[in-house]
This record gives C-alpha cells, sequence and structure tokens, in this order.
C-alpha cells in the first residue's frame, strides 16, 4: 500500500523553506504551468508529478490542516517550514512511480485496460451486450478497433490477455495485485471505486489512488521492458505520448529547430517574449538532447553555477541578486533547468 | 390496422428480443404508426419507451425524444447502444460545441434522437429539423407541459411552435403521472386532436405502509428494525446528499454482513456508474440515494422502497415507489413519517422560486451579465415567463415585475398544496391505495398480495431471506480466472 501521508511529507520535506504550501498540490495534480514544471526538476519530484490528477483542493487542504493542528507543520505568508523531530522517521516510498514521463498516457491505458477487462470477459461468457463502465469515447473506440482486428481469433485474445495481465500481476505485491483487480469489471462482477475499497481496506481513498497509479506505473515499466511479452498491453500504451511538453511548447521547438529566434516566434505565434521563454525553460527541462547554448554563454553559465554552489538556495530572487545584473532570469532558469536534468537523470528511480 | 399486427410482434422480437408486448404498448405504437396524435399514461416501470422505440425503426424518418432529464437521456442511448442500436443519440447541454455541430449535421443519419428542451429552442437545431424528415414527435414526461403539474417546465410550452414549424409530425405525449386535469392541459397546450389512452396507474402488487415517529431517534430505530427483518435488495429514498451518507454509515456499522452504498448527484461520474451497476447486478443489497438515482434504472427485484423523508408530491412518491416489483412479485413501500418532516419540501419550494428582490434584479440585468445569483431553477422561471410577457411589447418594467410575482404566487400555490396533499395522504386513515390513485382513476383495483397498513397490513410482522449469494471471491486470482472462464 502505498499512503499518501508518506507521499506528502516527502515531498514536504524537500519544498520546505523554499515554496508555498501548495507547491506540492499542484505537482500532484500534474499542472502545466511552468512554475510546476521547474520545481519538479529542482526538488526531484518527476517521479511525483500528476500522480493525483483529480486531488481536490478541499481534500489537500485538510491533510495540511491536519499537520498543522499536529504541530508538524508551520505555514507562513509565502512559505512553510516542517519540524523533523515531531515527524519522525519518513519512510521511502516505492520506486515505481514516474509521473513526468508517464502522465500524459496513463490514465488512458488504465481506463483502456479496464475496458478492454470488461469486453472480454463479457465475450468468454458469450455476452456481447453489456454497459461499458467506461464512458470515454476514444477509449471506446480504441477498444473496438482492438476487437474488430482479432473478430477471427477471439479465444486467443481472451487468453493472451488473461496471460498478459496474469504475469505482470504475478510481479508485484500481493496487496497491490488484490487492489487492482478489485477494481476491475467483468461478466459477473462490477468493480469497487475507490472509495468503497478505502472502506475494506481501511485506509483513506487517497491512499487508494496512490496505490493504483504506483501499480499502474509499475505495469507500464514492466510492459514497455519487455513488449515482446506483453504485446496486447503494450499496444494499450499509446507510443507518442513520451516527451512531456505542453503541446504549445512543442510548437515553439519545432520553430527554434527551424532556426527561429525567439523574438520572430514571438511574431509568428501571437504570444508574449515571457510565455515564449516558459516554452523554452519547459522544453530544456523536458528534452535531454536540447541544447542552451545559443541562449546562455558558456562563461554565463559557468558564473551562474559558480553561485549555486555557493548558495544553497534554490530561490530564483536571492540568486538573481547574487549575479551580475546583466545575467536575466530566462539565463538563470535555463542553467537551473539543465542542471537538475542531469542529477534528476541520475536520482529519478533512487529511493527517497 | 390489422395488417401490422402480426409484424409488430416480429419487429419487437427482432429488434429487442422480447416475444411479446406488455400492457398497452401495442395499442400506443399502432396508434401512432397510424398517424394517430397519442396521449399515453403507463404506470412507472411498463416500459414506456418501447412505445416509440420501436416506432423509431419502423419509420423511414426521424423520432424525437423531448426529455427534461438529461440524465435519463444519457442512460437510455448507453443501453439502447450496447443492444446494438448504432443510429440514436442525444442533444442536450453535456456536449460541447464541436460534438454538438456535429450530431445537428448528420441529423438526417439517425432513427432515434433524445433532445433537451433548451436544444429544441436553438435556432440552428430549428433549421435543421426543418430540411428533415420527422415522423414521429415525442413528449416524454408530457405533464412537464401543465401549470398543474408537479414539475412544470415552461420551456414545454414552446413545443408547439416547433411542431408546427415542422410541418406536423405525429405527436406523442407520454407520462406516468397525469390527472385527467393535467391531461386536459396537455392537449390544451399542443392545440390538436390527440387520441387519449389511459392506462390504470395503480400497482397491484406493491404493499403501502405509512410508519409515524415522534423524532428523528425513533425512526432510525424503525429503519432499523426493518432492514433487519427484510434481507432483500432495498432502496431508501433521502431529501438531502449528506443524509444518504450518513445513514448509509449509520447502517453500515449495524449490518457488517450486508453490501450498503449511497448514491447522489454529487459524486464523481465514474463512482455513479459503478454504484448503479454494483446495485443492478446484485452486488449491493441497499441503496442510499436521492432522486438522482433510479431514472435509467431497469432493477426487477427491489422488494423494497423505503422514504426516509418526505417526497415533494405524490406523483414523485409513486414514481419512486414504482420502482419496485417490476418482476410482478410481492414487494412493499415504507414511508417514514415524524411530525414536522414537511418543513424539508417547504424550504425546497422556497429556494426554487425567485424571491422579490431576485425578480427586481434579472429584469434589471444587462442581457450579457452572469446570472451567477440565481439558481438553474430560477433562472428557467424568470427566462421563459420575462420573455413572454416582453412579447407583449407595451407592457411596463412595473407591470412585468408585478405580473412575475403573481406567477410565481401561483407555482408557490401549487407546490405547497401538492407537499399539502402529501402529508394529508401520510395522515389518512383510510386505505392508502384507493387514495393514493383516487386523482387518476375512478376505480383502484384490488392488492394482489397484501393492500395497506390501514388495511390491516403490520410491516414489523414482514421478514425476507436473502435469495442470491453474494460474491465472496477476494483471491485476485481466482477473481482473474472467474472473470475470464479459465478453470471455471
Amino acid at each position: 500500500m502505498i499512503y499518501f501521508y508518506h507521499i506528502l511529507l516527502n515531498m514536504l520535506t524537500r519544498l520546505a523553506k523554499q515554496r508555498t504550501i501548495s507547491s506540492a498540490y499542484h505537482i500532484l495534480r500534474g499542472k502545466k504551468s511552468s512554475q510546476t514544471l521547474q520545481d519538479i526538476h529542482l526538488f526531484q519530484l518527476q517521479p511525483l508529478y500528476g500522480i493525483y490528477p483529480d486531488l481536490k483542493k478541499s481534500t489537500y487542504d485538510n491533510w495540511i490542516d491536519q499537520l498543522i493542528s499536529q504541530q508538524f507543520l508551520l505555514n507562513t505568508d509565502d512559505t512553510f517550514s516542517l519540524d523533523l523531530e515531531k515527524v519522525g522517521e519518513i519512510r521511502d516510498i516505492s520506486k515505481s512511480f514516474n509521473g513526468l514521463i508517464y502522465n500524459n498516457f496513463d490514465k488512458e491505458f488504465l481506463k483502456a485496460l479496464k475496458l478492454l477487462a470488461q469486453t472480454l470477459s463479457n465475450i468468454s461468457y458469450g455476452q456481447f451486450r453489456f454497459i461499458p463502465l467506461i464512458d470515454d469515447m476514444n477509449i471506446q473506440w480504441k477498444v473496438k478497433k482492438i476487437i474488430r482486428e482479432n473478430e477471427s481469433k477471439q479465444d486467443w485474445l481472451i487468453n493472451q490477455f488473461y496471460q498478459e495481465l496474469f504475469k505482470c500481476l504475478d510481479e508485484v505485491d500481493e496487496i497491490q495485485a488484490e487492489i487492482f483487480v478489485m477494481q476491475l469489471s467483468g461478466v459477473n462482477r462490477i468493480g469497487y471505486s475507490r472509495k468503497q475499497l478505502a472502506e475494506l481496506y481501511q485506509v483513506n481513498k487517497e491512499d487508494i489512488q496512490l496505490t493504483t497509479m504506483n501499480i499502474t506505473h509499475s505495469l507500464i515499466t514492466m510492459i514497455n521492458n519487455n513488449p515482446n511479452q506483453f504485446p496486447l498491453l503494450h499496444s494499450l500504451i499509446p507510443a507518442h505520448k513520451f516527451h512531456s511538453i505542453t503541446v504549445s511548447a512543442a510548437k515553439t521547438l519545432e520553430l527554434i529547430q527551424q532556426g527561429y529566434s525567439l523574438e520572430k516566434i514571438e511574431q509568428v505565434r501571437q504570444l508574449k517574449l515571457s510565455t515564449i521563454q516558459d516554452h523554452v525553460v519547459e522544453i530544456a527541462n523536458q528534452v535531454i538532447e536540447f541544447d542552451i547554448q545559443q541562449f546562455v554563454s558558456e562563461s554565463i553559465e559557468k558564473e551562474i553555477k559558480e553561485c549555486l554552489a555557493r548558495t544553497s538556495t534554490r530561490r530564483l530572487k536571492q540568486i538573481k541578486d547574487e549575479l551580475h545584473p546583466s545575467i536575466s532570469y530566462f539565463q538563470i532558469r535555463l542553467v537551473l533547468a539543465k542542471l537538475n536534468q542531469n542529477e534528476a537523470s541520475e536520482i529519478i528511480n533512487e529511493p527517497y | 390496422m390489422s395488417h401490422i399486427k402480426p409484424n409488430l410482434e416480429e419487429q419487437l422480437l427482432t429488434h429487442f428480443g422480447f416475444s411479446s408486448f406488455r400492457e398497452g404498448q401495442k395499442e400506443i405504437i399502432e396508434s401512432v404508426l397510424g398517424g394517430h396524435h397519442t396521449l399515453a399514461t403507463l404506470p412507472t416501470g411498463s416500459g414506456k419507451s418501447i412505445c416509440y422505440q420501436l416506432p423509431s425503426v419502423i419509420n423511414e424518418g426521424l423520432t424525437i425524444v423531448v426529455s427534461p432529464l438529461i440524465s435519463l437521456m444519457v442512460d437510455q442511448v448507453k443501453l439502447l447502444k450496447s443492444e446494438g442500436f448504432k443510429r440514436v443519440t442525444a442533444l442536450n447541454s453535456l456536449l460541447n460545441f464541436k460534438q454538438k455541430s456535429q450530431i445537428i449535421k448528420n441529423l438526417d443519419q439517425y432513427n432515434l434522437v433524445y433532445c433537451s428542451p433548451e436544444m429544441l429552442q436553438q435556432p440552428a437545431v430549428i433549421n435543421r429539423l426543418k430540411h428533415i424528415k420527422v415522423d414521429l414527435f415525442v413528449i416524454d414526461e408530457a405533464h412537464c407541459i401543465s401549470q398543474w403539474g408537479h414539475e412544470f417546465r415552461p420551456d414545454y410550452l414552446r413545443l408547439r411552435e416547433l411542431i408546427q414549424a415542422l410541418e406536423e409530425p405525429t405527436i406523442l405525449a407520454l407520462s406516468a403521472t397525469a390527472t385527467p386535469e393535467v391531461q386536459e392541459d396537455i392537449i390544451k397546450s399542443l392545440s390538436v386532436d390527440m387520441k387519449r389512452i389511459i392506462y390504470p396507474m395503480d400497482r397491484i402488487n406493491i404493499t403501502y405502509n405509512v410508519l409515524h415517529s415522534e423524532n428523528q431517534l425513533e425512526k432510525q430505530e424503525q429503519l432499523h428494525t426493518i432492514i433487519k427483518q427484510v434481507d432483500s435488495s432495498t432502496m431508501i429514498y433521502f431529501s438531502s446528499r449528506q443524509m444518504t451518507e450518513q445513514i448509509s454509515l449509520q447502517l453500515k456499522q449495524q449490518f457488517p454482513d450486508r453490501q450498503i452504498a449511497y448514491y447522489h448527484g454529487g459524486m464523481d461520474q465514474q463512482d455513479r456508474l459503478l454504484i448503479q451497476q454494483q446495485f443492478m447486478h446484485d452486488q449491493l443489497d441497499i441503496i442510499c440515494c436521492t432522486s438522482a438515482f433510479g431514472m435509467g434504472v431497469n432493477k426487477n427485484n427491489i422488494r423494497l422502497v423505503i422514504h426516509y423523508h418526505l417526497p415533494p408530491n405524490l406523483e414523485s412518491f409513486i414514481q419512486e415507489t414504482g420502482r419496485a416489483g417490476r418482476d410482478g412479485a410481492h414487494c412493499v413501500s415504507a414511508l417514514l413519517y415524524s411530525k414536522g418532516d414537511e418543513a424539508i419540501p417547504f424550504q425546497i419550494i422556497e429556494s426554487e422560486l425567485p424571491e422579490d428582490h431576485e425578480i427586481k434584479q434579472y429584469l434589471s440585468q444587462d442581457r450579457q451579465d452572469t446570472m451567477d445569483f440565481l439558481t438553474e431553477t430560477k433562472q428557467r422561471f424568470l427566462e421563459y415567463h420575462s420573455h413572454q410577457l416582453k412579447v407583449n411589447n407595451d407592457i411596463s418594467e412595473l407591470s412585468i415585475i408585478n405580473k412575475l410575482i403573481a406567477f410565481r404566487d401561483k407555482r408557490k400555490k401549487v407546490k405547497i398544496k401538492s407537499v399539502l396533499d402529501m402529508v394529508q395522504w401520510i395522515n389518512t386513515e383510510e386505505c392508502k391505495r384507493k387514495r393514493l390513485f383516487e386523482s387518476y382513476q375512478s376505480n383502484t383495483r384490488e392488492a394482489e398480495f397484501e393492500c395497506c397498513n390501514s388495511c390491516g397490513f403490520n410491516i414489523y410482522d414482514w421478514e425476507l431471506e436473502r435469495t442470491h449469494e453474494l460474491q465472496s471471491k477476494d483471491n485476485w486470482r481466482e477473481i482473474l480466472d472467474e472473470m475470464f472462464y479459465r478453470g471455471v
């Protein structure tokens, strides 16, 4: 079981004294703002990005209020602090999360898997009429396509799905497999809601959400590493969605690669320069092969890096004040983005 | 008509898999296929929708169904699609602009289109419809057209204009709860001659009970006693979302071996769908719900419907109790009443209709201004009535205000009277069954099993044991095996 409480404390210890209390909320929801995208790199929270997209603000605030009332946490105007002694040891969390990379398609993958399970279960009992428990039309088309393409070998399809799913679930914790399967619907059973599972296991609804997401990420990793072993499940993963940049940033990237200057892009796209700069930072964060040399000279980069080493802060304002006035926020952010990428690629799957 | 009779049964079997019609269906279908405007009442749960679904596949042109209940529409479309009907869709406010335009563009490709009354006011929809052959125009929940009805919908009154613009397709007005007075009103509003096909509303397999209590605590004890004795598929209706959660939690603690859940309009879509389907599949014994549940639910074996709160009128009560016993076997309705319970429906009435100052504020606003200060029902009320009044040009603002206030007071009166009728029914010592249906039909049939508590039925003597086994598998490997028919 993955506990929301552990995940939250984990995030908060990293963000304490540096960011506002709602920064963790935005990260869990996977907010596509340049601030949040930058934060996850700065504080190595990439794996947890977007793992709880429908987290309600009121739910989050309740958790925070609890920490405050236990005197674990002190909220101030622009940031907050944690009393680490009172909190005690912060437990390791599972390393299976891979939010930054998977958040663009994990929900879609899970829905498709659920609908395919419901469909094949019904077919295996000779039932061809049932109410689909996934309303999303795109998912329904996707599943229909799979069924149609395999019309002549239905038995093979059912067996293949069953075998692949079984093999995957066999690799994760028993309790995780159980929680996952309890949410599936088929001919003779309708899956449990998160709320019902929470009651059954006497945990919070938030714990069920994170546990489900954790298994989903485990499955995706497993399937992606061995596509030959899991051809059917692999076909449920949309291949093109691995880069986690916004659509708008992707357009900007395309223009940069065609040799446009930022000012020219500003004109062509009718966007503010600051927006274009946000895109570039986002791209620098996400796309490893992206070179920032055209925006930051080697000497300036060196200067910024030295400043970062000198001051332990990650607050942009403080860094800017330490540096020569001619160095812009944009340049600092780009250097930070690249720096974090190097650290992140080493740390991304390390346990906290 | 005799030449199409054998054909109809065949069609029913081919398209819906039923070998015979239920009471009233065939008569209504023959009437509309014969081109007669028809007003029909069929009791809740007797398969009203077949009366237009079958004609929609037989007719060449389009069948339009106006329905005020979006969730019902969505459920119906889902159900039809699951049965293999492709040419069916719904036009309502849940669609985004692109989806809407797509459907409107391809409107002639469908057999059956469900439509909210608001959508039918949109010029794009009206213009498109004028170029399409509409064979049948169905007004579902037709009592909404009547100002005397419990659920008056002002926009229903505009349907007449639309129907005239469509070169008068055959009209079918359907209702499960239309008193003779309301029937007159429907025909008058549509200003066409209509053939009336009226079937009795009473349900002979339901036993009616009212249990009085002094306070909420006593009421909860009554609930506990009944649930303890009746271990079968049960619905409990509440007027508030919060109470569905609260009592469901309480019952779970009292009856740990029963499967209990709650359902209301504030839950997210996925959870609502799961809970609804669990109940349909007998995975839940008891569901604590608001009136949002059950629109499209067609479950056969509900044995007990409890009303924890007072419904706002007898019509809603008849509809909600009508979800029980669709299999024809014995079932029971129990209404739990504590003195003063009517305060809740009175409060709801107040919150549904606009206050004087809201009427004034509404009229002083610009068209573009947001109407955030008004609830949806208040907005709908004001929109329609002020529109109607402004059609007469020479009318002063002050007299518009006064007329709106007069309209509002008239509606309020109707609604308050509905609640008082409900209370009167609760307090009557005469036969509950006779009193419940007397405004709909002159003769109420004898009960098939037990009649009501006035006629000697005592709910505390009634016991039912569980007939279905709840699934017990919780090992994930076994669940998967069973799901995909492996090693079973």
